[in-house]
């Protein structure tokens, strides 16, 4: 702890020299310059630090050239001066007139090449892709809602060196599957931690699909900014902002499961039909942003005992509070309630629960609440002040027995999370990045009992850029205490380097380390599944990681590549395990695994034609996981995973299709087997979805797409996870409608 | 990419053929009175070999998780086939009751199938073997010893 406060102070003392030396923009003793501009990310409205502004003068000659501040901002004087020519990384070229008055705010377009876009994750801030020295993936609005995705979960499986087990993401084999109790990847939303405070599992059907922009995916250990759960990587899922004239947008789609193959499998009751709606608004009224959506989904399923209710809503404001000053607030809900399955009665019944009455009967309620708001505050020319607060509310119950009316599980967990984080360019050529941090954790279970827990951290990251080298040199400590068991802490180092060598071609390579803090639900979990009693674990020490990965990129206007290699040890693993326990066996958690992985990825993008008429994408993952010490392969990761997409526009009609392949699990968790009848039965996975849309104009000239797509084109059936039959084919008309 | 399509057409996991399955049927005898109620009657097939407590047999039942087959049945005599994956040892199969409100402690094995001895008996059976005339004798005035810890 005593590090956590030293890291505070520092924090402090940084932001105070920081507003010492360059002054609240009210008192700037520049504030005379006769001109004062912004630039600005158009898409983000988020300031654009580091851009070049060539100020030109009438017939275009150079006058003299400006680099904007942290907070966009840039000061000259008028005379002679006609245009300025803006640049930066991973943005448009833009040229504006010199205006009339003595403002200026210019909005700068994204991605003038393939593959260079713009991220807030990786570094905490605005950054080009290829400044990062750490892979990157991004999944964009367009592609994840062009599959008409019932939760988020889905659209993670296309992105490359990703696979979803049951709830579980799993990055470059970092995860694994852990009964749905902790997260190895850091899930994020808007930059807020969204991991329930009981399992730290990641609720993905809360989440608002219509509202997403796009996900971005940083891969390899990142606690030195994120803290706890970046063990294999970080999740963030970015919400639009509120355009500023009015918009809407609705969706419907209606579709169906195809029968099974195996008359044995087949189960004339299950209906296997689906139907959502989905409708959002946003607008600006004066210069407050509104931006809300509804979603309401039914799917009967495909297997006996699994159909769901799901309804959500999510709704945003933003607002400036002053030139200066910007608010955002957000509120989610969710609700669900579906059946209970969890495995199959047998590989002859592989649709049917293993207890079909207490499936069908014993459902499950969820309920989910996340309200979350962020001021950003450009302090002086040097310094963004970012406070965030989330609280994010889980609850969920099931039915009384079907026999006896007995209770079932159920629990209610909330996290409340503080964020205070600053973004300093002191120097021309260092950025600095500092926060610090609270959460406080609240659960009331029967599985877990009541608990409460307290974590502090403190981050400091300091990007050098001596071009065309940037280095990053972060560190993070973490302190974590649960009732008033002893702290556990962690210090998180990570260090990094890009090399722009130009004309597109750039090198990274990087160092991280990564921890999760044992969850609740693992310390103080006291109950029995299966047949099996789970009891509790309250010495529990947290996961360490470090992963380093070297990789390059190149990049041109129609073909994006993407190479690396990397390496993660992770010590302490918590796994679940047989003990004697008052002379009967148990399981129970234990940090137990030391284990290593060690891979390499590829990934092509390619658009033949120089646009987006034809664009092909091609992600190849290999991963050789296994433990340390037994040598024996890891649970639950798929040692190749390729997937590919294509998609061709014809006029109005757009073409696209998706294969992905997931090799065996070589290996998987032995209570499972146990417990589950024919466990063991898994396959190589091969799915091809395929889709056709067709753009038309509607009433009022509203523009109205159709699409229909096939999902598991092939019907194969394999499992994900042991004993689950993963969705089988199934059909999907959507209409969607925007104005 | 071809190939990996050519293996797609495999349609990966499948049933076993019937041809293969193992199955085990019989009767299912009652005699004498129950001392206490009759809550629940279910035959039940338990294939892990530990643990054996009745919490976790009804924590299963109650989870809709189930490391056994489990079928209710009714209060009078009846037959039963049950299909079982061959060259799997199965700890015993047998009858269970519930015989009181506490549906986590409240049971006992009022039968076993291969009763010799009156106690549980594992058993594995080849694939395609048909093992019938396994029958069960609920003596409710005679239980058998339990396999259960509570």
């Amino acid at each position: 702890m005593k590090k956590i406060l030293l890291i505070v102070i520092i924090f402090f003392i940084l932001a105070d020299n920081a507003l010492a030396q360059s002054g609240r923009v009210e008192t700037d003793n520049l504030s005379t310059l006769p001109l004062s501009g912004f630039i600005k990310d158009k898409k983000t409205q988020e300031p654009i630090g580091g851009a070049t502004i060539d100020i030109l003068s009438r017939d275009k000659q150079s006058l003299r050239k400006q680099i904007t501040k942290v907070s966009g901002e840039f000061r000259t004087k008028k005379d002679g001066v006609a245009f300025f020519h803006i640049t930066s990384l991973g943005y448009k070229d833009t040229t504006v007139t010199l205006p009339n008055g003595n403002n200026l705010v210019v909005f700068l377009e994204q991605k003038p090449l393939l593959g260079e876009d713009i991220i807030v994750t990786a570094q905490k801030h605005t950054t080009a892709t290829q400044d990062v020295p750490i892979s990157i993936s991004i999944a964009k609005s367009e592609e994840i809602t062009s599959r008409a995705p019932e939760a988020i979960d889905f659209a993670l499986r296309y992105i490359p060196g990703v696979t979803v087990t049951e709830s579980q993401v799993n990055i470059r084999g970092s995860s694994g599957y852990a009964r749905s109790v902790g997260s190895r990847v850091l899930f994020l939303l808007d930059g807020m931690p969204f991991l329930s405070a009981d399992n730290g599992d990641i609720k993905f059907d809360a989440l608002p699909i219509m509202n997403v922009d796009h996900i971005e995916v940083v891969k390899g250990a990142g606690s030195a900014l994120y803290g706890s759960n970046a063990l294999g990587g970080v999740i963030n899922v970015i919400t639009r902002k509120p355009t500023d004239s009015l918009h809407g947008a609705i969706s419907a789609n209606i579709g169906t499961y195809d029968q099974v193959k195996y008359l044995d499998w087949r189960i004339p009751s299950v209906g296997r039909k689906f139907a959502s709606l989905e409708g959002g608004l946003t607008g600006t009224i004066g210069e407050t942003g509104l931006l809300g959506s509804f979603a309401a989904r039914r799917n009967e399923g495909y297997r006996l005992g699994d159909d769901s209710y799901k309804s959500s809503g999510f709704a945003k404001v933003t607002t400036p509070l002053s030139d200066h000053d910007r608010f955002e607030t957000s509120v989610l809900l969710a609700n669900e309630n579906h059946g209970g399955f969890l495995y199959w009665k047998d590989i002859n019944h592989a649709l049917m629960p293993s207890d079909s009455l207490g499936a069908v009967n014993g459902r499950i309620h969820s309920f989910k609440a996340n309200l979350q708001s962020s001021l950003q505050s450009i302090l002086s020319d040097h310094f963004i002040l970012t406070s965030r607060a989330s609280i994010l509310y889980t609850n969920f119950s099931t039915d009384a027995s079907v026999v006896g009316g007995l209770d079932g599980p159920h629990s209610n967990a909330t996290n409340y999370n503080l964020q205070f984080e600053g973004n300093t360019d002191l120097l021309d050529s260092v950025y600095l990045t500092t926060g610090i941090l609270g959460l406080y954790q609240s659960v009331n279970s029967d599985l877990f009992q009541t608990h409460h827990g307290i974590t502090l951290g403190a981050f400091a990251q300091a990007e050098y850029k001596i071009s065309p080298l940037i280095f990053t040199l972060g560190v993070r400590a973490d302190g974590v205490r649960y009732d008033d068991s002893n702290s556990l802490g962690s210090i998180s180092p990570k260090f990094g380097v890009t090399f722009d060598v130009g004309d597109g071609l750039n090198f990274r390579g990087s160092v991280g380390t990564g921890f999760r803090a044992p969850t609740i639900g693992e310390k103080y979990i006291d109950q029995t599944f299966s047949g099996f009693h789970v009891i509790p674990s309250p010495d529990l020490t947290p996961e360490k990681s470090y992963s380093t990965e070297i990789g390059g990129s190149f990049r041109t206007q129609n073909i994006f590549l993407d190479g690396a290699i990397f390496y993660s040890s992770f010590d302490n693993l918590i796994e679940a395990h047989f003990v004697t326990s008052k002379g009967t066996e148990a399981i129970q958690f234990e940090n137990l695994t030391k284990a290593e992985i060690f891979g390499h990825e590829e990934v092509i993008e390619f658009y033949p034609l120089s646009n987006d008429d034809l664009s092909l994408r091609l992600g190849y993952t290999y991963v050789f996981p296994r433990d340390r010490v037994t040598k024996q392969i890891l649970n639950f990761r798929p040692r190749h995973l390729l997937q590919s997409r294509i998609e061709t526009k014809l006029g109005a009609f757009t073409f696209s299709s998706d294969f992905r392949y997931i090799s065996k699990y070589e290996s998987v968790d032995p209570i499972l087997i146990q417990q589950v009848p024919d466990g063991a039965s898994r396959v190589d996975a091969y799915i091809l979805d395929a889709r056709i849309a067709y753009k038309a104009l509607g009433l009022f000239a509203m523009p109205v797409t159709f699409s229909f797509q096939v999902q598991n084109l092939l019907n194969y059936y394999y499992v994900e996870i042991v004993g689950n039959i993963a969705p089988i084919r199934n059909f999907t008309l959507r209409v969607e409608t925007v104005f | 990419m071809l190939l990996l399509f050519g293996q797609s057409c495999d349609k990966g996991l499948a049933p076993i053929p019937t041809s293969q399955l193992s199955s085990i049927s019989g009767s299912i005898h009652f005699t004498g009175l129950p001392k206490d109620s009759v809550k629940i009657l279910a035959l039940v097939l338990v294939q892990p070999p530990a643990p054996f407590t009745a919490a976790s047999l009804i924590a299963g039942f109650n989870t809709t998780v189930l490391p056994f087959v489990l079928s209710t049945i009714s209060f009078s005599d009846t037959t039963y086939t049950i299909t079982v994956k061959p060259d799997s040892t199965y700890h015993y199969l047998g009858v269970a009751q519930n015989y009181g409100y506490n549906l986590l402690s409240d049971w006992r094995v009022v039968a076993f199938a291969h009763d010799d001895l009156d106690s549980a008996q594992s058993f594995t059976l080849k694939a395609g073997e048909q093992r019938i005339g396994v029958d069960l004798t609920v003596r409710f005035d005679s239980l058998p010893r339990q396999p259960f810890i509570k």
